[in-house]
Formats: C-alpha cells, sequence, structure tokens
C-alpha cells in the first residue's frame, strides 16, 4: 500500500456518510478563511497606502490651522486697537487734497480751521446739534 | 507530486487563490485525514474536527515551499496542533479528570509510534483468519475483481461481497482499537 496515493482500502474502511460531510464542510470552511484573509489583507494594503496620504493631510491641516489662528490674532489685535467692538469695514484708499479743495466741498457748512499754521484741525459747527 | 507543483500549488495557496486551495484540499483530504486518525488514536469525530481545523488554519497561514517534503511535515506539525486543541474542546471535562490522574502517573502516554495508517492497516491484517486476509489482499493489495476472486475460492460473488463486508468491519475495528492503544 502506498499511503501517498489514494487507498482504496482506507477509502472503503474510512469513507462514510460523515466523512463526506467533513470533506464538503472543511473545503467551505477552508474557502471562508481564505477569503477572510484575503479581505483582511485587502484592508491592511489600503491603510498603508492611504496612511502618507492621511499623513499629508493631517499635517496640511495642522499648520493651516496654525496660520489661520495667527492672522486671526493680528486681526483681532489691530481692529482692537482701531474701534473695539466693531467690525473692520473697507474702506476706499485715502486722497490728499488741499486746503482749498476741502474748503470747496465744505461751503455750504459751518467750518473754521483753528491751530498754528501746520497744526490746524477742520471744525464743523453742527447747527441741528440741540442747544447749541 | 513533483516538487515544482507543490511550490507553485502553495504559492498560490499563499497568494490567496480559491482554486489552489480546492486542488489542495482534493489532493490533501485523504492523507491528512489518515493522519489524524492515527494523531486523534482513532477518534474519528476528533479527528474530523481536528482535519475541518487543519484545513482552515491551512487557509489562514499557507506559505510557500519548495518541495513536497517540507510542506508536508509543515502540515503534519499545522494538523497535530488542529488535533490537540480539537481534543481539548471535545474533551474538557475528560481533561480535568487527566489533569487529576497524571498526577498518579510517572509520564504521559507516549505519542503514537506511526504517521501511517498504512502500516497500521498492514499489520491488522495479520489478525485476520487465512480467508479473510486473502481475500482482502486481493481486493485492495492486488486489485483483483469480485468475480476473479469468487472464481479463485470456488464461492459466489454475493459470498465475496459479504465476506469483505465483515472483514473490513472487523479490520476497521482492529486498527482502531490498535491506535487508541497507549
Amino acid at each position: 500500500m502506498n499511503h501517498h496515493q489514494p487507498d482504496d482500502l482506507y477509502r472503503e474502511l474510512f469513507h462514510d456518510e460523515a466523512t463526506g460531510a467533513a470533506r464538503e464542510q472543511s473545503l467551505a470552511a477552508g474557502l471562508t478563511a481564505l477569503r477572510q484573509k484575503r479581505r483582511t489583507r485587502r484592508m491592511q494594503v489600503t491603510a498603508l497606502a492611504t496612511l502618507p496620504a492621511l499623513l499629508a493631510a493631517s499635517l496640511w491641516t495642522y499648520h493651516a490651522q496654525a496660520d489661520h489662528s495667527d492672522t486671526a490674532a493680528v486681526k483681532i489685535a489691530s481692529s482692537a486697537a482701531v474701534r473695539p467692538s466693531q467690525p473692520v469695514i473697507a474702506l476706499p484708499p485715502i486722497e490728499k487734497i488741499s486746503d482749498d479743495e476741502l474748503l470747496a466741498l465744505l461751503q455750504n457748512e459751518n467750518i473754521a480751521l483753528i491751530g498754528t499754521p501746520g497744526h490746524q484741525e477742520l471744525v464743523v459747527f453742527d447747527a441741528a446739534a440741540p442747544g447749541v | 507530486m513533483p516538487p515544482p507543483a507543490v511550490a507553485v500549488l502553495t504559492r498560490r495557496l499563499a497568494n490567496g487563490e480559491e482554486a489552489a486551495f480546492s486542488e489542495f484540499h482534493a489532493l490533501y483530504f485523504d492523507r491528512l485525514h489518515q493522519f489524524l486518525l492515527i494523531v486523534a488514536r482513532g477518534r474519528e469525530q476528533e479527528a474530523r474536527e481536528a482535519l475541518q481545523e487543519t484545513f482552515i488554519r491551512v487557509a489562514r497561514k499557507a506559505r510557500p515551499f519548495d518541495d513536497d517534503e517540507a510542506f508536508w511535515c509543515w502540515l503534519k506539525a499545522v494538523a497535530r496542533n488542529a488535533a490537540r486543541d480539537a481534543g481539548r474542546k471535545q474533551t474538557r471535562y475528560a481533561a480535568l479528570l487527566e489533569s487529576f490522574s497524571s498526577l498518579l502517573r510517572p509520564a504521559a502516554a507516549p505519542l503514537p509510534r506511526t504517521d501511517s495508517l498504512a502500516s497500521v492497516l498492514r499489520d491488522c491484517l495479520s489478525e485476520l483468519t487465512t480467508e479473510d486476509r486473502a481475500l482482502v489482499e486481493g481486493k485492495y493489495l492486488h486489485g483483483f475483481t469480485v468475480a476473479e476472486l469468487a472464481r479463485q475460492t470456488g464461492l459466489s460473488d454475493k459470498a465475496i461481497e459479504s465476506r469483505l463486508v465483515r472483514a473490513r468491519g472487523e479490520l476497521k475495528t482492529l486498527a482502531l482499537n490498535k491506535l487508541r492503544q497507549p
């Protein structure tokens, strides 16, 4: 009897219904285990492949948040110095005009320039103000 | 199976190919079953459970082997571990009793002396009657048909078949008893 080949006597003695069922069950169980193994391996490969991208994304998010908080801090500090508790309003660029041009713009107002030359202040008298 | 075939098969198994697993199962089921009958000392149910567990473990842990001998050695180790675990599971209470009784014994029972069911069957053949042994050997070792055996012995085909059934039953009992011996 060569035990390396299927053996008729062994089959006659030990191949019954239970062995037949064991044959089918072991094949099915093995194939299931194989599929699970493949699934696990796929997940591991996917995780390994996406890990650098995730790390890069995390680093980028971290830096972006750090930059944003720095900028926000500067904005808050500068706006607090100008007008606390008021939103920052975008203004048009400042255009320099001469004294004469200024007076021409305000010719219908009660105004006066007070002070020494070079350090004068423009005062507007508000006629509508009560008690004035 | 020549070495390249094993190398290819085990590589495909390690890669998780289902067709390779089916092929492996067909090729090694009988061989592993025979081996596990020895390891489980003739306890057929235990051998079958261990067999299923062996195939599951092979599916999970398969790796490439270059030759059949190395692969078979690895398979035997996997099967032996599976049988040990299956035996533990099945006989938990018995193991408890065993642990008590082992205190009274000087050493654990030795492992089976052989890993070949064929050699056990060969030994048991000699314990059959001369006529039965001649019939079993004629049918299974020399490849005679029932009709040829009937012609040689002068018995009817039915009588030969009936005697073969009885001889096989006796041979199986002898083999299982032999395997159960310490």
